[in-house]
């Protein structure tokens, strides 16, 4: 059935929605992955310079997932930046976005 | 001909930016892995009037990065050792050596003489301090830091909606999130690569030349040879971190505060020396100035965890390193042992005697 009432198995067939229904289709098969990109000495913690990892939502809930997932990332300092823009404040985080981690060098 | 005629030919930078770089002052604070290569490029290029602020001695192991110097200046003062090398390589410069680290109680002085300050230091106390003191003088900063493979630069205090380190971490890390600075390794090319990037970007905010890199943090990845830029903008945040007076500013504690840890100056450790206290250098061995005397123990911070029960006589331990960074961790891994202790940690550690 498709949600205007027309009796159909198949939904991009409807008369009616149709169109819509391909986009509905295509929108939530459409995978919610974010690309995160850890350097310094976060790199190390995580194991892994880059990593695709399913969209938490928001920064604030990527931060507690990453801590739960990665202990060692409780100690450190980091700060993020969605898109290559440094954040201030817990942004939403889209699919496909890029979330670099970034921790203070002092060396010299 | 002069030896500038290669750039005064270059579109858009002429003998205009010729003349402004001849005018123009920089004091680079830290002439080791950064402020080396920094130094060579804005010398060449006939920076008018150049001073190194650095009160750390040439050790072996800074040989590999710190192309000024060579075997025979092991012991000697950075700073000097610079300046007298450069001071027979360009007589057209005036040159300043300045051998003591930058504290609050001398950046004002240094800092409000030069047009633009490189930060090439090595801890986060003094590119806090350097930072704070270059806000509140409204003073160009080229900062630049590495950590193994990877390098960071950028412009602060320049344009219409300048930024500061600050901006982007507002605080500095705890102390436990820092690796020693003997444990962490780097091969020389990196800070060539960052410290002439620095040297670049001081170039052009001094004379006019191309887009320097404000509100842009870039970071740089050796192994892969990738760079990346990130935006970076004011942080209302950040702004109650800094000083708001020379006057706060000089009652700042920049040295790190490991938490739970009793620091002394060296004129309070004097007088404990001599009882029943333990002296103990953590030093690893080849860093300068070795220090002699009666019953000083060395324990490197590298076998501290390993060499636990030689403490077990002494009632009082006295801990010092270079910077007082290692000593506070070595305090701390001690009392977690022998609670019963008295431990100590000698603030700014051989840095602090020095200066």
């Amino acid at each position: 059935m498709c949600l205007c009432g027309f009796p159909t198995n198949n939904l991009t067939t409807c008369p009616l929605l149709g169109n819509f229904n391909i986009f509905k289709k295509v929108l939530f098969q459409m995978p919610n992955y974010i690309r995160l990109k850890a350097f310094g000495m976060l790199a190390e913690k995580i194991g892994a310079d880059s990593l695709e990892i399913e969209n938490p939502g928001s920064s604030e809930a990527l931060r507690r997932q990453l801590l739960q997932q990665f202990p060692a990332l409780q100690s450190l300092t980091f700060r993020m930046a969605v898109d290559r823009k440094l954040i201030q404040a817990e942004t939403d985080i889209s699919a496909g976005q890029e979330i670099a981690l970034l921790p203070p060098f002092s060396g010299g | 001909m002069n030896r500038f005629e290669r750039q005064v030919i270059l579109p858009g930078f002429g003998s205009e930016g010729q003349a402004k770089l001849k005018q123009a002052s920089v004091l680079v604070i830290g002439a080791g892995g950064l402020g080396c290569p920094v130094l060579l490029y804005l010398a060449a290029a006939g920076v008018g009037r150049i001073a190194v602020v650095d009160g750390d001695v040439i050790s072996q192991s800074n040989l590999n990065r710190q192309v000024l110097y060579g075997e025979k200046d092991l012991g000697k003062n950075k700073a000097e050792t610079a300046i007298r090398y450069f001071q027979e390589k360009y007589s057209d410069i005036q040159w300043t050596a300045i051998a003591e680290f930058i504290t609050v109680d001398n950046a004002q002085a240094h800092i409000f003489h030069y047009d633009l300050v490189i930060d090439g230091s090595d801890n986060f106390p003094t590119r806090y301090l350097v930072n704070d003191a270059c806000v509140l003088l409204k003073k160009p900063l080229v900062y630049g830091s590495i950590y193994q493979h990877e390098g960071q630069v950028s412009v602060f205090n320049v344009g219409t909606h300048p930024c500061n380190y600050r901006d982007v971490f507002p605080n500095p890390p705890a102390p436990q999130e820092i690796p020693n600075c003997a444990e962490t390794g780097v091969l020389g090319v990196l800070p060539g690569i960052i410290g002439n990037l620095m040297a670049l970007e001081a170039i052009k905010v001094l004379s006019g030349l191309g887009k320097p890199l404000s509100n842009k943090l870039l970071l740089f990845n050796s192994l892969d040879t990738q760079f990346q830029e990130l935006e970076i903008h004011p942080n209302p945040a950040s702004q109650s971190a800094i000083p708001a007076s020379w006057n706060e500013f000089h009652q700042r504690d920049y040295a790190f505060a490991c938490e739970g840890v009793q620091q002394l100056s060296w004129n309070e450790a004097m007088k404990l020396m001599g009882q029943e206290v333990a002296f103990v250098d953590v030093r690893e061995p080849g860093e300068e100035p070795p220090l002699e005397c009666t019953g000083l123990v060395k324990v490197p911070f590298s076998t501290l965890s390993k060499e636990l029960d030689r403490f077990e006589e002494a009632e009082e331990i006295l801990f010092f390193c270079q910077s007082g960074a290692r000593s506070q961790k070595a305090a701390q891994l001690l009392q977690q042992t022998y609670p019963d202790k008295k431990i100590f940690s000698i603030r700014g550690g051989i840095n602090a005697l020095r200066s």
